[in-house]
């Protein structure tokens, strides 16, 4: 008689010895302390890295409250950043601000859901509304300048107004010089520069200087870099330059903007009423 | 057939003392991660006639592993070893079966058989089980050289003591 020798053979058998393996690898890993010990590190890892998946998973569904948590915190970081920014200031320039206080100073954070800047006239919508606080004639800055000033708000969205719309005027002035002008868009369509105006030719003017917004308005704090002198021109037979400015802020490509909803220098108030009733 | 019952039992007994009496206090070379354990005690497995039932070779296999596991305190180490060892017999046996086949009921053994049938049988067999024994005792791929290296050196010198007992026992089944 010849016996088929087959590894295995049946299923039967193959089944009692699995079972058998199994029974050992349990023994082993139940009575053996440093297999033990490998076997939980093993299943630890193992279970590790299965729970980092699920994480990262559960991640992604969770980015838009993450996101607007992050929106939140940057925007209470922002205010104290200008505050700060505000006080240093005040320190500085006395006259400019009469009180060591600061200012009042809330900040909105949305998202850009649309705009343009092609047109001449150009406007931003953004996903908050009258429910946040944000009304009429609010300025709007995004993470390197100024955005717009707000137009029409609805409960939950907002028109801004671009500042590529013939219509803005931002006060700005040049840093660490305090001669100050107002800068516009010269609708020449290209979004990266600006033209700062009422500069006076006497002030002595380098390429490079730094523009920043002076202050002098009831909506946006001062202080906060918008760009660099790139080209200096004066018009023949004018009295003041034309400079072309180079804004920190790329328009084309971003994404959020914090309207601020509150801001009121010490005095600004009375020098307001004081200014309408004249 | 109670004859064959009696002289595979009483081999069991034998050898399983004698491994356990002998050969597991038998210390050569230093102590230390690389001191070769010698292992005897699968002959008797490996005797085991042809016409064994597999679930009676896999039960034997796993009994006699676990109970000397049960005296060296390393429960399933050489239950698993034993048990894959047997596993693979029959594709082993397979490679090496004569031209004329097998005799139900002869054992592998070397009276059977001659010494170049014998020692790659008993030597790829015990390599497996070193192979096995060693895995299950370091548990982790991390250390394969670890695994390898003393899969050889015990391997090696067991050999030694597995022709030694062969030639002294030499069972004709």
């Amino acid at each position: 008689m010849v016996p088929r020798s087959r590894a295995f053979s049946g299923w039967i058998n193959f089944l009692l010895f699995v079972l058998l393996e199994g029974l050992s690898l349990y023994l082993i890993v139940a009575f053996n302390d440093s297999q033990h010990r490998i076997y939980r590190h093993s299943v630890g890892f193992f279970s590790e890295m299965v729970n980092s998946r699920i994480e990262t998973f559960k991640g992604y569904f969770a980015l838009e409250e993450e996101n607007a948590a992050l929106m939140e915190e940057n925007a209470r970081l922002r205010t104290a950043l200008i505050q700060l920014g505000a006080m240093k200031e005040n320190d500085a320039s006395g006259p400019v601000l009469s009180s060591r206080s600061g200012g009042r100073l809330k900040l909105v954070g949305a998202r850009i859901i649309n705009q343009t800047i092609s047109r001449r006239n150009n406007f931003l919508t953004l996903d908050k509304g009258r429910q946040t606080g944000i009304r009429e004639n609010q300025g709007v800055i995004g993470d390197r300048g100024i955005v717009g000033i707000t137009r029409s708000v609805g409960p939950d969205f907002t028109v801004v107004m671009s500042i590529f719309h013939s219509q803005t005027k931002i006060s700005a002035r040049i840093r660490d010089k305090g001669y100050f002008g107002s800068l516009r868009w010269n609708q020449s369509g290209d979004v990266r520069y600006m033209t700062l105006e009422d500069i006076p030719r006497h002030v002595p003017i380098r390429v490079g200087d730094w523009v920043e917004s002076s202050g002098y308005s009831t909506l946006f704090p001062g202080g906060m870099s918008l760009g660099r002198v790139a080209e200096v021109r004066l018009p023949p037979g004018s009295g003041t330059y034309e400079l072309k400015v180079k804004l920190f802020q790329d328009m084309t490509k971003i994404g959020h903007a914090w309207v601020v909803t509150t801001f009121k220098r010490p005095g600004t108030d009375s020098l307001t009423m004081q200014r309408d009733s004249l | 057939m109670n004859t064959v019952l009696l002289s595979q039992g009483f081999r069991l007994l034998l050898i399983g003392v004698l491994q356990v009496v002998i050969f597991d206090r038998l210390r050569l070379g230093p102590l230390g991660p690389y001191y070769p354990d010698i292992v005897v005690y699968p002959l008797v497995l490996l005797w085991l006639p042809f016409r064994t039932p597999r679930p009676l070779q896999y039960l034997l296999a796993f009994g006699l592993g676990l109970g000397l596991d049960i005296t060296q305190l390393t429960p399933g180490l050489h239950a698993g070893a034993a048990l894959t060892m047997m596993g693979f017999r029959p594709l082993v046996l397979r490679f090496l079966e004569p031209r004329a086949g097998y005799e139900a009921l002869h054992s592998p053994t070397l009276r059977r058989f001659t010494i170049a049938w014998y020692a790659p049988y008993l030597l790829v067999l015990m390599l497996l089980y070193f192979l096995v024994y060693y895995s299950l005792e370091v548990f982790t791929p991390l250390y394969l050289g670890a695994i390898l290296g003393k899969t050889m050196l015990s391997w090696s010198i067991s050999a030694l003591f597995l022709f030694l007992v062969t030639m002294i026992y030499n069972p004709l089944d």
